[in-house]
């Protein structure tokens, strides 16, 4: 018998084997192969997150597009402040030093500021 | 992408083959089940958007780490079992000495008189031959002539070159040969 053929009778006998497993070996390895498959998908998912590790470049464009996203809410966020601020102001809800004008104060406290009574 | 009844009608066409590769390597049928269900775990966990014409390499790629990964598991609870092992009572440290002896030697043993012996059809001499040869000899039989891999790809899957993929082969060939003319089946 040449080595092609004593090969192949191995194989063969491994292949009877196998066809010859027991019930119960069959009955896990089937169970096995359900839980893999549910188990797997729920674990994996197609999240985008799953999606994102499994595809490096989908993470740098996520990355990219949430600091974008978060430059836009800072920057449309300002004008919501003011907003709020005169809303505040209308209402009398800011506390007295609020309306304090500092400058206004310091042009008063300054002895040069009116050279002449009249003038003033 | 495979889809999901490919991956499981791959998957169930592959799963006893695997089952009798793990249980090859590491002589325990249980921890060979465990083996098994966690290189499927991985294969959809890690590479269900893959298509189903890789399912076959990456499997046994994924096989074959798990069977390793167990040893290295098991070197490190050996490791760790030993240097404990001092602090524990003599004689129950004699009994587990004994008992370990006694099953390594049940997971090498050899067929005794009382087996029959006839021919090629004899599953269990030569699965018991397979199950002595060198690790490394046992796997590149196996992925090379039962999974019909070829060299390229069962040196991919076993991380070696091809020239080292052709040396195990050959050496298995032989040693299989030798050892089942030992026991009477004359190739």
């Amino acid at each position: 018998m040449n080595e092609q053929d004593f090969i192949r009778d191995i194989t063969r006998t491994l292949d009877t084997g196998v066809r010859d497993l027991d019930a119960s070996t069959t009955a896990r390895l089937a169970s096995a192969r359900r839980h893999a498959l549910s188990d797997g998908h729920t674990h994996a998912g197609s999240g985008i997150l799953v999606q994102a590790h499994r595809h490096p470049l989908l993470g740098v464009a996520m990355a990219v597009a949430l600091a974008v996203a978060g430059w836009l809410l800072l920057n449309l966020q300002q004008p919501v402040d003011t907003g709020e601020a005169d809303i505040l102001l209308l209402t009398d809800e800011l506390p007295p030093n609020a309306y304090a004008e500092q400058e206004f104060s310091k042009w008063l406290s300054k002895p040069d500021t009116c050279p002449s009574p009249s003038s003033c | 992408m495979a889809s999901n009844q490919e991956i499981d009608a791959f998957l169930a066409g592959a799963e006893r083959r695997a089952f009798k590769h793990a249980l090859f390597a590491v002589q325990d049928h249980h921890s060979a089940l465990d083996i098994v269900q966690n290189a499927m775990m991985k294969l959809v966990e890690r590479y269900g958007d893959k298509p189903a014409e890789e399912l076959p390499l990456l499997f046994q790629r994924i096989l074959q780490n798990a069977i390793h990964d167990h040893f290295r598991r098991s070197r490190v609870r050996d490791f760790w079992v030993r240097l404990v092992s001092p602090l524990r009572d003599k004689d129950e440290d004699n009994s587990e000495t004994l008992e370990s002896l006694s099953a390594e030697s049940d997971t090498v043993r050899l067929p005794g008189p009382e087996e029959e012996v006839s021919g090629w059809q004899n599953l269990a001499t030569i699965e018991e031959a397979l199950a002595t040869l060198p690790a490394r000899q046992r796997e590149a039989f196996l992925l090379r002539y039962w999974e019909e891999l070829d060299v390229s790809e069962t040196a991919q899957v076993m991380g070696c070159s091809e020239g080292s993929v052709k040396t195990h082969c050959f050496r298995a060939v032989n040693a299989l040969a030798a050892k089942l003319k030992d026991k009477g089946l004359k190739p």
